[in-house]
C-alpha cells in the first residue's frame, strides 16, 4: 500500500456552547484522501471547514467518528505512537503572522521539529533546515532572520517548510493564502504544487476561493453547515455543480471578464444561514435554497451519487438548469 | 459631460511612523462624475486606501501625516481646509463603507440610533421623524424587518446585515459621492453577491458616484467604468474597466490579472501571478517602482519614472511604463472600443 | 512653549534617572561591607548623637554609630530581603501559575481558587499574622512576605501562558510531536518570563517597603542588623534633636521605592536602554498590557495605585 491514505469516517466535531447545547461545527462527515492526492474543501465562514481540519490533525477532539492513515486510526493512538503517526499529518495555518514563534529565527523555527524527533546533530539540522528552505523557494541564508523581516508570503513559505520538516505524507492547508496578497497567492499555490509533483505529498486544501480551489485541487468538496452537501472531480464540480449550494456559491464569485461577469444570472440566496445548535428538519440548506419543496422539509437527502460525482440534494442539477435558462433568456 | 463630483489633482500623502517617512501615495490625479464608478484596485501597501481617506481627514488618531495636492468636492478644494470645514462637506456629500462593519459600529448602542444620526445632524429632524428615515434607510438597504432591527445592537446582526446598516448609515444625508473601502471583503462570496448587487441598484437609483476601493478584480470586473491600478504609490494604469480588464498595458496590471485563476484554468496547472514583493516605500528610488518584478524591464527603467501617457487612439487609456507592451503587441495603437 | 518643551525634556531623562537611582542603590549595597567608612554595628557610647564631621559624614545615632555606614549596610539589607521575596514569589508563582495553565481543568480550579484567597487578604495583616504565628525573625519576615506575594505572580503567569498556548506556532510545535514538557520550557515560560518580569521590577519596591515597613514594627530585621524601616524606628524619638535620623532612611527608602517604580514603568513602556532589541521590548510591552487586560486578579491594581502615587 502506498503511503498516506487518510480516510476520514463519519467524524462529529461538537463544542458546547454556554446555556445553549451543543453546537456541532462538523457533523457526520466522511472523506477520503488518496496519496498524493489535493482535495479542495470549499464553504462560507462558519460552516466548519476549519474545524474539520483541525480535527484531522488532531487540534480538535471528534465526538466521534475515526481518522485513518494508512489504516492507523489517529483518534486512539496513545503516547509516543500517537506523537509519531501524527507527525505524517501537518497543517499549514492560515496567518503567516501569528503561525511562527517571534522570538526564534527561521533557521530555529525549522531546526525544532527536527530536534522534537531526536535529530540531535547540530550540524546535520542546519543542513536539513536549510534544505527545507530551499524546497519551498527561499534562499538558505534566511535562516538567520527573524520572522519580523520577512514579507507575509515569505512567512507563509516558511509555514509549509515547518510542516514539511516531519516528512508528512499529508498538508492540512487552512487557507493557506487568504491572508496573502492575490500577486503572491500564486507562488505559494505553485509552492504546493510542486510539493505535490516532487514529493507526493498529499493536500486537503481548505478556502472559500472557488477559482483558486478549482485549479489547484484534483477533486472539491462543498461543505455548508457541518456536512458535505457535495463531492466530486473538480472541473466536472466546478462546470456542472449539481446541489444548489455550490451552484449559488459557484454563480456568487466574481470573474475578471467584464464581459462575462455582466452578462451572467446569479442565485441570489435569500434568509440566514441555519444555527448549528438547532439545525432544521430535513435538508439543512432548505431555508435558503431556491428550489426547496415539502420533501426537503421531510427527509434529509444523504450523499448519492450525481454527474461525475455526489451531492446530497433531492433535486440535483435541477437548480444548474434553472440558472442557465435565466442567462439564455435574461 | 457633467463636472466631476470629485476630484483628485497630483494628489500626495506622506505617512509618519515612529521613524522616517513613508510616501503613500505620489502624484496621483483622478476624476469621478455622478452616477459613475471608479474603482481603485492594488494590493496592501499600494496606498489605495491612505489616497482616500488622507485628504479628507479620516485616517486613524495617531497617525501624523502631510497631503499635497488638491482633492475637489463639487469644486471645493479639501486639501488644507480646516478640519470643521472639511467635516461638513465630508457628512454633507460623502457616505464612507469600510471594509470591517463591526468595527465601525459603536457596539454599545442600538443600530437604529447610529444610521438616523447623520440624518439627525444634517437636516434638523425631529426624533421621530429621524427614526422614520432610519426605517425608510434599511429598508432601502434590504434589511428585512427593519422595524425590529433598529433597536438590536451592532454584534445581533449578521455581517451582512451589518454592511448593509453601515450602507444605510452612509445613504443617511443623501451624499453625492459613497467612498467604499474593501465593501465585501469580509463577506461570503453569497453575501458579496447580494451587497455588490444592492450597491449597484442604489447607485442607479440615487444617481450618486461611488469610488469603490478594491483588491479583487473580480469586483471591479462587474462594478466598475473606470479602473485605476495603482502600484506603490502611484497610479500606473488608468482607464475604461472594459478597456483596462481586457487589454492591460502596464505589466503590473497584466500580472494582477493573471493572478486570478482564470474560469477556463485545468486543474491541477501551475498559477500565473508575480515574482517577488512589493517595494518599501520609505526608500525613494528613481525609475519604475514595478522594474524589479518586472518581466519587461529595459534599461530607462532603472533611472527614469515612466510617466502615465495615453496607449490608445482614444487616450482614455493610460499607462507609467516606458515598454507599453500592449503597443508592442499590437505593433500600433490598441482599438478599444469605449 | 519653551517651557513646555523643557519639561518634556525632563520627563524624557525620567527612565534614566530611575535606572541611575536603582544602578546606585544596588552597587551601594552590594559594596557596603567594603565602602562603608565605618563598621556600622560599632558603637561609640561617648559619642552618641552628634551631628555631621569630617569622622561622621551623617552623624551617628543614639549608640554612637556611623549613621551614613548604616545606612549603606540598610541598602544591602532592605535589597536583599526584597531580593529574596521577590525570587520566592517567582518561583512559586511561575510554577503555580505554569501548572495551572497547562492541566486546566479542576487543577486549575483549585489553584486560582488558593491564589485568590491570597489576593483578597490584605497583604501586610497576612504578613503580619504570618509573623505572629511563627515569632519575629528576619528570614520568618522572608518567608511570610514570599507568602504574601506569589500569588500576584501566579495569576500573571497563568493568563500570560494561556494567552500564548493558544496560538498557532504553539499548536504547529503540538503537531510536531513535542511532549508538554518542551513546550513548557521552550515556548511557554520563556514567552511568559519577560512580561513578568518587568512587573516584577515596578513590585520589587514595594518589597522594599514591606519589608521596611514590618522592621519598623520590630517584626523583621531584628537589632542590631541595620535596616531603614528600624533605623526610622530607633530614630523617632529623638526626631526633634537629630532629625537626620529619620529623613536619611525615609528618603533612601522613598528613592528607592519610586525608583523601582518608575523604572518598571519605563520598562514596561520601552524607554530604558538595553541588551533587548528594541522589537523584543516592544513585544514585552504588548504581552504585558495583554495579560494585565486578562488577568482580572483584583489586586494587581496594587502596582496601578502605586503608580498613580509615584
Amino acid at each position: 500500500m502506498s503511503a498516506g491514505h487518510l480516510v476520514i469516517e463519519s467524524l462529529t466535531v461538537k463544542f458546547p456552547v454556554q446555556g445553549k447545547g451543543t453546537l456541532t461545527a462538523v457533523d457526520d462527515v466522511s472523506l477520503a484522501l488518496a496519496p498524493g492526492e489535493i482535495l479542495g474543501l470549499v464553504g462560507e465562514s462558519g460552516c466548519g471547514k476549519s474545524t474539520l481540519a483541525r480535527a484531522v490533525v488532531g487540534l480538535e477532539r471528534p465526538a466521534q467518528g475515526r481518522i485513518l492513515l494508512d489504516g492507523d486510526d489517529l483518534t486512539q493512538l496513545k503516547g509516543s505512537r500517537r506523537r509519531q503517526l501524527r507527525r505524517r499529518v501537518q497543517l499549514v495555518f492560515q496567518d503567516p503572522e501569528s503561525s511562527l514563534s517571534p522570538r526564534l529565527t527561521i533557521g530555529q523555527t525549522l531546526q525544532e521539529p527536527l530536534q522534537i524527533m531526536g535529530m540531535s546533530d547540530r550540524v546535520a539540522r542546519a543542513a536539513r533546515a536549510a534544505e527545507l528552505l530551499e524546497m519551498v523557494g527561499l534562499p538558505s541564508h534566511f535562516a538567520s532572520r527573524s520572522p519580523g523581516a520577512l514579507s507575509g508570503g515569505q512567512r507563509q513559505r516558511v509555514g509549509i517548510a515547518r510542516a514539511l520538516a516531519s516528512e508528512p505524507d499529508v498538508l492540512v492547508c487552512d487557507e493557506p493564502v487568504s491572508a496573502l496578497d492575490v500577486s503572491v497567492r500564486a507562488q505559494i499555490m505553485n509552492v504546493l504544487l510542486d510539493l505535490r509533483a516532487d514529493l507526493g505529498v498529499g493536500c486537503l486544501f481548505i478556502a472559500h476561493d472557488l477559482g483558486l480551489v478549482h485549479q489547484a485541487c484534483d477533486r472539491i468538496a462543498v461543505m455548508y453547515l457541518g456536512s458535505i452537501v457535495e463531492i466530486g472531480p473538480s472541473d466536472a464540480l466546478y462546470r456542472a455543480p449539481e446541489h444548489p449550494y455550490s451552484t449559488a456559491l459557484l454563480s456568487a464569485v466574481p470573474v475578471a471578464d467584464p464581459d462575462l461577469e455582466r452578462s451572467r444570472s446569479r442565485v441570489i440566496l435569500t434568509g440566514e444561514v441555519a444555527s448549528p445548535i438547532d439545525l432544521p428538519s430535513g435538508c439543512r440548506f432548505r431555508t435558503r435554497c431556491p428550489i426547496g419543496q415539502q420533501r426537503c422539509a421531510d427527509d434529509a437527502p444523504s450523499l448519492r451519487p450525481a454527474g461525475a460525482g455526489s451531492a446530497a440534494c433531492h433535486f440535483p442539477g435541477q437548480m444548474r438548469v434553472e440558472l442557465a435558462q435565466q442567462t439564455a433568456t435574461g | 459631460m457633467s463636472a466631476p463630483v470629485l476630484e483628485a489633482e497630483d494628489l500626495g500623502v506622506r505617512l509618519y511612523p515612529s521613524a522616517g517617512a513613508v510616501h503613500a501615495v505620489n502624484g496621483v490625479s483622478w476624476s469621478l462624475r455622478p452616477g459613475r464608478t471608479l474603482a481603485i484596485v492594488g494590493e496592501s501597501g499600494s496606498g489605495k486606501t491612505v489616497m482616500s481617506l488622507a485628504p479628507l481627514g479620516l485616517l486613524p488618531p495617531g497617525v501624523s501625516s502631510d497631503v499635497t495636492g488638491s482633492l475637489k468636492f463639487e469644486g471645493r478644494e479639501l486639501v488644507g481646509t480646516p478640519d470643521e470645514e472639511r467635516a461638513r462637506v465630508r457628512g454633507a456629500g460623502i457616505g464612507f463603507i469600510f471594509q470591517d462593519p463591526l468595527s465601525s459600529f459603536n457596539p454599545m448602542r442600538r443600530v437604529g440610533s447610529q444610521v438616523d444620526e447623520p440624518a439627525l445632524i444634517h437636516e434638523g429632524l425631529s426624533r421621530r421623524a429621524a427614526r422614520e428615515r432610519a426605517v425608510e434607510l434599511l429598508s432601502m438597504v434590504g434589511l428585512s424587518d427593519a422595524r425590529r432591527r433598529i433597536d438590536m445592537y451592532p454584534h445581533e446582526l449578521s455581517g451582512g446585515m451589518r454592511q448593509r446598516a453601515m450602507i444605510a448609515m452612509a445613504l443617511a444625508a443623501s451624499p453625492k459621492v459613497i467612498i467604499a473601502d474593501e465593501p465585501t471583503t469580509a463577506l461570503d462570496a453569497t453575501v458579496q453577491a447580494q451587497i455588490l448587487e444592492l450597491l449597484m441598484e442604489l447607485r442607479e437609483r440615487l444617481g450618486m458616484a461611488l469610488l469603490l476601493i478594491t483588491h479583487d478584480i473580480g469586483v471591479v470586473a462587474g462594478m466598475a467604468d473606470d479602473v485605476a491600478v495603482m502600484y506603490a504609490g502611484r497610479i500606473v494604469e488608468h482607464g475604461p474597466a472594459r478597456a483596462v480588464l481586457k487589454h492591460p498595458d502596464h505589466p503590473y496590471t497584466r500580472g494582477l490579472l493573471a493572478s486570478v485563476p482564470p474560469p477556463d484554468a485545468l486543474p491541477g496547472t501551475r498559477f500565473r501571478g508575480l515574482p517577488g514583493t512589493p517595494p518599501d516605500l520609505m526608500a525613494v528610488t528613481a525609475g519604475c517602482p514595478f522594474r524589479e518584478r518586472c518581466a519587461y524591464a529595459i534599461e530607462p527603467c532603472a533611472t527614469r519614472r515612466p510617466p502615465l501617457e495615453p496607449v490608445t487612439v482614444s487616450r482614455d487609456q493610460r499607462s507609467a511604463c516606458h515598454v507599453h507592451p500592449l503597443v508592442v503587441e499590437h505593433d500600433q495603437p490598441a482599438e478599444v472600443a469605449p | 512653549m519653551a517651557r513646555a518643551r523643557s519639561v518634556l525634556v525632563a520627563l524624557r531623562a525620567v527612565p534614566k534617572l530611575s535606572l541611575a537611582v536603582i544602578a546606585a542603590f544596588v552597587l551601594v549595597g552590594a559594596l557596603a561591607p567594603v565602602i562603608a567608612p565605618v563598621d556600622p554595628n560599632a558603637q561609640d557610647l561617648l559619642r552618641p548623637l552628634e551631628g555631621s564631621s569630617s569622622a561622621h559624614l551623617l552623624g551617628t545615632d543614639d549608640l554612637g554609630r556611623d549613621q551614613l555606614s548604616r545606612l549603606m549596610q540598610g541598602a544591602r539589607t532592605s535589597l536583599t530581603a526584597a531580593a529574596l521575596v521577590l525570587g520566592g514569589a517567582l518561583v512559586i508563582g511561575l510554577l503555580i501559575g505554569a501548572v495551572a495553565a497547562m492541566r486546566g481543568g479542576l487543577v486549575d480550579e483549585a489553584l486560582m481558587r488558593l491564589t485568590d484567597v491570597g489576593l483578597s487578604l490584605p497583604s501586610l495583616i497576612t504578613a503580619l499574622a504570618t509573623l505572629g504565628l511563627l515569632g519575629p525573625s528576619y528570614s520568618n519576615m522572608i518567608l511570610a512576605l514570599t507568602i504574601v506575594w506569589w500569588p500576584a505572580y501566579a495569576r500573571l503567569t497563568r493568563a500570560l501562558i494561556i494567552s500564548i498556548k493558544t496560538r498557532p506556532y504553539i499548536e504547529a510545535v503540538q503537531l510536531m510531536g513535542a511532549r508538554q514538557s518542551w513546550i513548557m520550557f521552550r515556548h511557554l515560560l520563556p514567552g511568559a518570563i519577560g512580561p513578568v518580569l518587568v512587573y516584577a521590577t515596578a513590585d520589587a519596591g514595594f518589597i522594599a517597603l514591606s519589608v521596611a515597613t514590618l522592621s519598623f514594627l520590630g517584626l523583621g530585621v531584628q537589632p542590631p542588623n541595620a535596616e531603614w524601616g528600624q533605623m526610622l524606628v530607633s530614630g523617632l524619638p529623638f526626631l526633634e534633636t537629630n532629625p537626620g535620623l529619620v529623613i536619611y532612611p525615609g528618603l533612601a527608602l522613598t528613592l528607592v521605592v519610586v525608583g523601582f517604580n518608575l523604572l518598571g514603568e519605563a520598562v514596561a513602556l520601552d524607554k530604558v536602554p538595553r541588551p533587548l532589541s528594541r522589537r523584543a521590548v516592544r513585544r514585552r510591552r504588548a504581552d504585558a498590557l495583554d495579560a494585565l487586560a486578562a488577568a482580572d486578579a483584583p489586586r494587581l491594581g496594587r502596582t496601578t495605585a502605586g503608580e498613580v502615587t509615584a
